[in-house]
């Protein structure tokens, strides 16, 4: 584990191609800063990700978690730095040629983002739609088979609004993989989630990773999420990467902010705070 | 910052959003000629009814009564100078050049411009947007232009319902209730009525339909956070819609008069 004090490792470059490691870097970010008017949320940080891996994300709210999430697919261009999917450069790339790229990921929004105009089979569809030929009977048996996967086969029919917050997590967690991606990208999969929710959600990233050796990465403040599903967890604060490791580096991390972190508790200087404010 | 520096920077930000508008607008029509694929053909069908069907009854209504209403204010001065036989021209001309693809207009930027922005907004703050480009799917693609689409084809269309509900409301009050001749008032309506007037308030209501969908998509893409946000653009989009509406109007009118009198230079303006 990386001394959550240190800085950061020094830049790594980009990956050579044709690169023959087992499990060449898959995602890398490079120096990657992003403001938003004069709120600095990404500053100056790095980070690889290799192929297959599950790694977590974990930070307290505002450490730009979500944002680095959207870096890695391209909805957001840092202000500074550089963003790879394999040997690509990805982020000085437009709109239009970035959608190639995009077909390799799959991305679950925190809130679901389903179609709430379209039935739970239009929404599954509606990539296979978009991206592939197939025959509508074919689709058919591929959404009911991402579907299955979930454990939701059988509510085709449904309407967004008509399901619950787990099932609709599932629902598009279903559309994520509709194009058997390489990489899934998960936003907060347990926020609002009771306990057993949340676990179906985790134990489904769990069959994802093992049915579709897929890359996870996973933007969670949820422990039992992160020591669940990580291989490797990383944390951010003040939009960089303060400590790395494996889920025990973390249980028994001697760092001051990873611990309070892990074990959710507030810092006394945050306390005080609080009582100044309350007074 | 200065009260000169605020103006100078408020200017640069509307500048900045106009040109942020034109290059929207213009990545429509770029989708529109390449083909915008099967989603969003297949949403132009629905479109097209919730843009047009739905709007006909309320468009046929405000026709109706303003053509009522113009021949109740024309009538006494007409009337009053021996000419009320000609009353017919002046509300069938009015309802057809001006008043059908105006009100039509604004009526669609109210029920349709405003709800196109909520929608698109709410699929905003709701990520749906940024899930559609995560899907590799150009969302302006996918939203914007069966909705741009629609409403191209149906306010013409509405346009027409709203002219012969206009002229309707017109002759009933003219002629069934305040006693002008119905052979004349017809007659009178058909000299003067050319297809060339009829062709402008077509030309008007393509704008007009051009313009309230794409400020109506824009300002659903562009809107702030949350419920206030999606708000504030639907409101920014009928103020928007309605403004352009009526210069759009002053400039097309201008236009088709100057190509009217390059053609027909003998039969003077026909100012419309």
């Amino acid at each position: 584990m990386t001394s959550p004090a240190a800085p950061q490792q020094p830049t790594p470059k980009p990956p050579a191609a044709g690169s023959s490691t087992p499990h060449p870097t898959q995602l890398r970010l490079v120096d990657v800063h992003k403001s938003f008017g004069s709120l600095v949320v990404l500053n100056g940080l790095n980070l690889d990700i290799r192929e297959r891996e599950s790694i977590v994300i974990l930070g307290p709210s505002g450490t730009g978690k979500s944002v680095l999430l959207k870096h890695l697919v391209g909805l957001l261009k840092p202000d500074r730095g550089e963003v790879y999917f394999r040997d690509t450069r990805i982020d000085t790339l437009p709109e239009r040629q970035l959608e190639p790229i995009r077909e390799h990921f799959g991305f679950l929004f925190q809130m679901g983002a389903l179609f709430d105009s379209m039935s739970v089979f239009e929404n599954v569809a509606f990539p296979m739609r978009e991206h592939r030929n197939y025959p509508e009977r074919d689709i058919r048996d591929r959404v009911a088979q991402k579907l299955a996967m979930v454990g939701l086969d059988g509510t085709q029919g449904k309407m967004p609004g008509e399901l619950s917050g787990g099932m609709k997590k599932r629902v598009a967690l279903a559309r994520a993989i509709a194009l058997d991606p390489d990489v899934v990208l998960y936003d907060e999969p347990t926020t609002g989630l009771d306990p057993i929710r949340a676990d179906i959600i985790n134990e489904l990233i769990l069959k994802l990773n093992e049915e579709l050796h897929v890359t996870s990465v996973v933007v969670t403040h949820d422990m039992a999420s992160a020591f669940k599903v990580g291989d490797r967890l990383v944390m951010l604060s003040e939009g960089k990467v303060i400590a790395e490791g494996t889920p025990d580096d973390f249980r028994h991390s001697s760092n001051e902010e990873v611990r309070r972190f892990v074990d959710g508790k507030a810092s006394p200087e945050e306390l005080a705070a609080l009582e100044r404010k309350a007074r | 910052m200065t009260a000169v520096e605020q103006v100078g920077k408020r200017a640069l930000d509307w500048v900045d959003a106009l040109g942020d508008y034109g290059r929207f607008t213009g990545s429509i029509f770029a989708w529109v000629f390449r083909g915008p694929g099967r989603f969003a053909r297949r949403q132009l069908l629905s479109q097209m009814y919730e843009v047009g069907t739905l709007s006909i009854p309320v468009v046929m209504i405000t026709g109706a009564f303003i053509g009522a209403v113009l021949a109740i204010e024309a009538d006494p001065q007409f009337r009053a100078i021996g000419l009320e036989s000609r009353i017919g021209s002046v509300i069938n001309i009015s309802v057809v050049k001006q008043i059908g693809p105006v009100l039509t207009g604004v009526m669609l930027a109210g029920r349709v411009g405003g709800a196109l922005t909520a929608e698109l907004g709410t699929m905003k703050v709701t990520e749906q947007i940024d899930a559609l480009r995560a899907m590799a799917t150009d969302p302006v693609r996918a939203l914007a232009v069966p909705r741009f689409g629609a409403c191209l084809i149906m306010m013409p269309i509405l346009t027409i319902f709203s002219d012969l509900l206009g002229m309707f409301g017109g002759w009933f009050m003219a002629v069934q209730m305040l006693g002008v001749d119905a052979a004349s008032y017809w007659q009178n309506s058909k000299d003067s009525l050319e297809i060339y007037t009829i062709n402008t308030g077509f030309i008007k209501a393509l704008f007009f339909g051009a313009a309230i969908a794409s400020i109506g998509c824009y300002k659903g893409f562009h809107c702030g956070s949350g419920a206030q946000g999606v708000g504030r653009a639907c409101t920014e989009a009928f103020v928007t819609s309605f403004i352009t509406i009526l210069v759009m109007n002053f400039f097309i009118a201008m236009a088709m008069n100057s190509i009217y009198t390059m053609f027909w230079p003998n039969t003077g303006s026909i100012l419309g």
